[in-house]
């Protein structure tokens, strides 16, 4: 190593990094994206690895609407309407749907806390098809139509892996326009889903169980349950421990997925909570399963320390958790600091 | 009686400067071989010498003078001209030039052959009392005997002039002189060209008396060097000698650091030693030492280059329209030259500085057998250990070696050598267990190879053969927390260059250079499922290993003719045919060269060359399963010209333009192949143009440096259909003037300044959310549309030499950066990509040394 790499290192070491704590939300920020279901799926029939397959998205063209929720928070906003916009789109690749109305769900303006819509996912379906159908055999541009696109364009999605749908966010607040994104599963269900329990997990009437977004209510401070609907009060300064609590019936459950080698995997959920509080900072970003932070695979820690300074105040706190499967879930609680 | 004595004083005989011009004041037409002048091998000595007859009307007057003289004295030792420099009248200019005229000196040598030459001579008139009476019979003559060496150096002194009591001799080959001289105290007093005189009061007594003198320089640090264009010039050649760079400031050291202040080359982020030569990526820069690749020319990071400075005689760089000599390379090369070892003496110098120690001892077995080994270490790691926190970890350092025998002398019609050296950078970083990274952050790398090699030189008439040898071992290993990373490769290495002398004009120089490459990969990486993972799952899995052989074979014969054609041109017309064994299939390659030099007038030469060049993809890039077994050669044509000009030597000034066309650049990812589609392609393509100045002071007795500019641009696109961008190498100027100066009394102090156009960055307008991974995706605008501020930097470098009779001691100090200017090299971004600060360069950096040349 050289005396200029050394000093780089040094340097590098010493200076003045971003100090934006990730955990701390002071703006306007997008904490999570939802959607409930988290998933959807269609039958698929035929052997895939002999390319014989015939997907049945009936149950798409079918599908009740699905609800598009979010955790916005905007600490200094006072509660004012925000302009947002939701869009759709095959994966991008940039997080980001093209620019175009075609790709847009929904629009509106809300306060940060109401930011959601309803996506009528048949209805989008049903009219992308009339506009396909319409512009066969014509010599001009077709409109986009990026739901039917989106399993179009992915043959092997489509057939066996599952089709990825982007759902974008933006919200265009008078400081700055910010962008959020999340992954809407479509899973195919093939003919050759293992029927034995031990295998792959079994729905009471066959087939895999149906994903739902994980079950998350309880969080403690201290060892004490924070109340949904009231403020916990606690003291300003010192330390505190957060620690979300795993429901003990619905917590992580496995799932199968199909393998490149034409057989099925069984995983279990990985979940992982996320924390970010409007006083303080936490001593991490998130805990619990970890597979680069935790390599070995050993005991998991779910507990955080809550650093928060001495002049106190209703700090807000938010954590939101993840399946690591497209499954999420978040809540809100707030603490009266007190010096 | 009066007596007019002339005491003589030899000034300023044969300096680089006087030497160079000697070669290029020659006619046109004369063949090259007549021109160079690569070594000054033997000074002239007087060997008879007339006295002046004492202008009588002046020596009435009682008057003394001093008359500067030039007088040329042709290839056989005789005066053929002598001008008047520094007159002093009074009859005394025209007493001194008659008496000159009838001297005769031993012949000069240059590169072991008699050559004309020119030297300062001073002639001084001393009305001197009558001489004492001779002595008595009786007294007795004792035989004095000894050498007269350069101080400090040791360096013989032939043709110095040694008296003692109205006797004079001169100091033959290797200094030595013989003389005899009446017992007693006696007054020696020694003269040589450049060279303080020496006086000293000597009891002569006993049977025979032994004697060594040695001169101080008038200059010192001043070593004579001798320079010449090189057998076969190319265009774009810049040749550095060790001598002239080794107090280069900014280099701590280091003469191989100067190549980076050469035009065509682009600053490094950091100045971490990348060679970015004319846009092109800086593993299409190939680095040689004495023809046979070497993995890497600097410690990791832009430390000292990994062959200690003593083992270098000269560097060669090419920052484009090399010959066919040379392959595998669409960028630059750059080749060492070993020195040739010292067979006359002991030879060892030792450096230490606040960065790492260093040695080198070159003794001689015998006549024409010379043994020398060198060896390096730094010690970052042990200054570093006393500021590291408890359970934290940070060990880096590096090593190097070398090890050499020369056997045979310049003139033998055989020559050998055999060397052995190898170099190890290591970096180890260990730190407790942290919130982010609960098995705490490792990092083990380190960098390793040994290579032994073995030259044959043969010489008979109009053949010349140089045959060379390489085994070596290399072995890279980067280890990151789960990862681990290792490479091991075996290389063997034979090249063959040959030329024989058609014709006193016409040249053919002819080879081959093979290379056999058998690279082992060993990774340890998380197991990579064999599921789509959704973005954002933590799955704890385990480690799988992937282990991987690759043969890579090179063939490369070539051939070129050095063709003088009268009027001054010169024409090498070349071609190279490079056959490459990889996996999965053989390449091969034509590969046609052609450069031209056309001296115009005197003082002004044209040039121009144009080439195809090529390179295999990097062998992990033919990978069936993660790279694509098909990809082909990266080629690329390079087309140069300029001018040289030397209108005012010690001052010449080259202009150089290029345009380089890369091609068959490979793009792509690494990453598990999808069915029918390919990781790694052939499409992406490469430009650069631009313009390269080169003003340089040559090396004269105090002074020497240059200024370099270049002006270019490095474009790039990644396919037919994608709009071509900056590549990330562009840098539109980048001006270095660099210089040394000797002040005297053993002060030299340097400045390097260089103002260099930032790097091209693309900006961060804005960011994405990803709710799946709970992590911001930057959103970028065009891609290198900006670029860092430009960056600017002085640095300094004072050397104090304090020579001793036998040894000298230098003692000097580097400093980077001395203004402490704020350079950026980077931005470091929040999490959200929205606010930044700055990733600086370097601070005031100083290196304290002290250097000991025995």
């Amino acid at each position: 190593m050289s005396p200029l790499l050394l000093a780089a290192v040094l340097g590098a070491a010493g200076c003045a990094l971003p100090n934006d704590d990730p955990t701390s939300v002071h703006d306007l920020r997008i904490l999570a994206i939802g959607t409930t279901p988290p998933e959807l799926r269609y039958p698929v029939h035929g052997n895939f690895a002999q390319s014989q397959c015939a997907p049945d998205l009936s149950p798409i063209y079918a599908a009740a609407p699905i609800r598009i929720g979010t955790l916005v928070a905007d600490p200094d906003g006072g509660g004012r309407d925000l302009p947002w916009t939701f869009t759709e789109c095959p994966q991008t690749g940039t997080e980001q749907c093209p620019p175009d109305p075609a790709y847009v769900i929904a629009q509106g303006d809300s306060p940060a806390s109401a930011i959601g819509t309803t996506w009528d996912i048949a209805a989008e379906a049903a009219a992308e098809t009339r506009a396909q159908q319409s512009c066969a055999g014509s010599d001009g541009g077709c409109p986009p139509t990026p739901l039917l696109t989106a399993f179009a364009a992915n043959t092997a999605g489509l057939c066996r892996f599952g089709v990825w749908l982007q759902i974008g966010l933006m919200i265009a607040a008078p400081e700055r326009t910010i962008y959020g994104s999340k992954i809407l599963v479509f899973t195919p269900m093939p003919d050759d889903y293992p029927t034995d329990a031990g295998v792959c997990p079994q729905a009471p009437d066959g087939g895999m169980p149906d994903h739902e977004n994980p079950e998350y209510s309880v969080l403690q401070l201290d060892g004490q349950t924070l109340p949904a609907s009231s403020v916990e009060t606690a003291s300003a300064g010192a330390p505190h421990q957060l620690q979300p609590v795993i429901p003990t019936l619905n917590g992580p459950s496995d799932y199968c997925v199909p393998n490149f080698e034409g057989g099925w995997t069984r995983l279990h959920e990985t979940w992982l909570f996320s924390f970010m509080t409007t006083i303080g900072t936490f001593s991490q970003e998130q805990v619990g399963y970890g597979g680069w932070g935790n390599p070995s695979g050993g005991p998991i820690t779910y507990s955080i320390d809550w650093n928060n300074p001495a002049d106190g105040g209703v700090a807000t706190i938010y954590s939101v958790l993840r399946d690591g499967r497209g499954g999420t879930s978040w809540i809100t609680r707030q603490v009266d600091l007190v010096p | 009686m009066r007596r007019g004595t002339a005491l003589v004083l030899v000034l300023g005989v044969v300096s680089a400067a006087r030497a160079q011009e000697q070669t290029l004041q020659l006619p046109h037409e004369r063949p090259p071989e007549e021109r160079k002048a690569p070594v000054l091998t033997q000074t002239p000595a007087l060997l008879r010498f007339v006295p002046a007859v004492y202008p009588p009307a002046a020596e009435k007057a009682g008057l003394t003078a001093r008359v500067g003289l030039e007088i040329d004295i042709g290839a056989d030792g005789r005066v053929t001209g002598v001008r008047v420099e520094k007159p002093a009248g009074h009859g005394f200019d025209e007493a001194a030039a008659a008496a000159a005229r009838q001297f005769v000196f031993s012949p000069a040598k240059l590169d072991g052959k008699p050559a004309p030459v020119t030297i300062g001579y001073v002639y001084r008139f001393v009305l001197r009392r009558a001489p004492p009476p001779p002595p008595p019979a009786r007294e007795r003559k004792i035989p004095v005997e000894g050498r007269v060496l350069e101080r400090a150096s040791k360096n013989p002194l032939t043709g110095a002039t040694i008296a003692a009591e109205g006797i004079e001799t001169t100091a033959g080959a290797g200094g030595r002189f013989s003389l005899q001289v009446p017992a007693g105290m006696r007054y020696f007093q020694v003269f040589a060209a450049g060279y303080e005189p020496l006086t000293h009061r000597i009891a002569v007594e006993g049977q025979k008396l032994t004697l060594t003198f040695y001169l101080r320089p008038k200059i010192e640090g001043f070593h004579t060097v001798v320079r010449t264009t090189k057998e076969t010039d190319v265009v774009e050649e810049y040749t550095l000698e060790k001598e002239e760079v080794r107090r280069a400031p900014g280099t701590f050291g280091d003469p191989l650091h100067v190549i980076t202040d050469l035009p065509g080359v682009a600053r490094s982020p950091f100045d971490l030693g990348f060679l970015i030569v004319r846009g092109a990526d800086p593993a299409d820069t190939d680095f040689y030492l004495d023809g046979l690749e070497v993995p890497l020319i600097y410690h990791f990071g832009g430390g000292p280059a990994v062959v200690n400075p003593e083992f270098l005689d000269e560097i060669d760089f090419y920052p484009g329209g090399q010959g066919a000599r040379y392959g595998h390379a669409i960028g630059g090369t750059v080749d060492v030259t070993s020195h040739k070892l010292q067979a006359d003496r002991v030879h060892g110098t030792a450096d230490v500085n606040t960065a790492f120690a260093s040695g080198f001892l070159d003794v001689p077995l015998g006549d024409d057998t010379t043994i020398a080994a060198a060896g390096r270490r730094s010690y970052f790691d042990l200054l570093l250990k006393p500021f590291l926190g408890p359970g934290v970890a940070i060990v880096p350092y590096f090593w190097d070696y070398q090890f050499k025998i020369d056997h045979g002398k310049p003139t033998d019609r055989n020559q050998f050598n055999l060397m052995a050296y190898g170099s190890n950078d290591t970096l180890d970083v260990a730190t407790g267990s942290s919130a982010l990274l609960p098995g705490g952050v490792n990092l083990d790398y380190h960098a390793l190879f040994h290579h032994l090699t073995a030259t044959w030189q043969y010489q008979n008439g109009p053949f010349k053969s140089k045959l060379a040898g390489m085994a070596g071992y290399e072995d890279t290993n980067l280890g990151f927390v789960q990862l681990q990373g290792n490479t091991y490769q075996d290389v063997l290495a034979l090249r063959h260059d040959m030329s024989y002398e058609i014709t006193p004009r016409w040249r053919l120089e002819f080879g081959e250079d093979v290379q056999d490459w058998i690279t082992y990969y060993a990774l340890t990486i998380p197991t990579i499922p064999d599921y789509v993972v959704f973005p954002g799952s933590s799955v704890a899995q385990g480690n799988q290993s992937i282990s991987r052989v690759f043969h890579l074979v090179d063939v490369g014969p070539w051939v070129q003719g050095v063709l003088q054609l009268g009027g001054g041109v010169k024409l090498v017309p070349g071609l190279r045919l490079d056959y490459y064994h990889v996996p999965f299939g053989d390449r091969e390659d034509v590969e046609p060269r052609l450069e031209l030099e056309w001296q115009i007038l005197r003082w002004l030469t044209a040039k121009a060359s144009a080439g195809l060049y090529d390179e295999p993809p990097t062998v992990e890039y033919f990978d069936a399963e993660f790279g694509t077994p098909g990809l082909g050669l990266l080629s690329a044509w390079q087309y140069s010209g300029g001018f040289d000009l030397r209108i005012l030597p010690p001052l010449s000034l080259s202009l150089i333009g290029f345009y380089t066309d890369r091609f068959n650049l490979v793009g792509g990812f690494f990453g598990p192949n999808a069915p029918g589609v390919a990781n790694f392609n052939n499409l992406a393509q490469g430009r650069a143009y631009g313009l390269e100045v080169y003003l340089k002071h040559d090396f004269t007795a105090r002074l020497f440096g240059w200024l370099s500019y270049t002006l270019s641009r490095s474009d790039l696109t990644m396919g037919p259909n994608v709009p071509w961008g900056l590549s990330a190498w562009d840098e539109t100027h980048i001006l270095t003037v660099l210089g040394s100066y000797t002040i005297g009394a053993g002060w030299t102090v340097g400045a390097r300044f260089r103002l260099v156009t930032g790097l091209p960055m693309t900006p961060i307008t804005n960011s994405t959310y990803d709710a799946d991974q709970d992590t911001y995706i930057p959103i970028y605008g065009v891609a290198n549309s900006a670029r860092l501020p430009l960056f600017r930097q002085l640095d300094v470098r004072v050397d104090k030499e304090f020579p001793f009779d036998t040894w000298k001691l230098d003692v000097y100090l580097d400093c980077w950066n001395v203004t402490d200017a704020q350079n950026e090299e980077g931005l470091i971004y929040d999490y959200r990509y929205r606010t930044y600060t700055i990733l600086p360069s370097y601070p005031i950096l100083p290196m304290f040394g002290v250097r000991g040349d025995y």
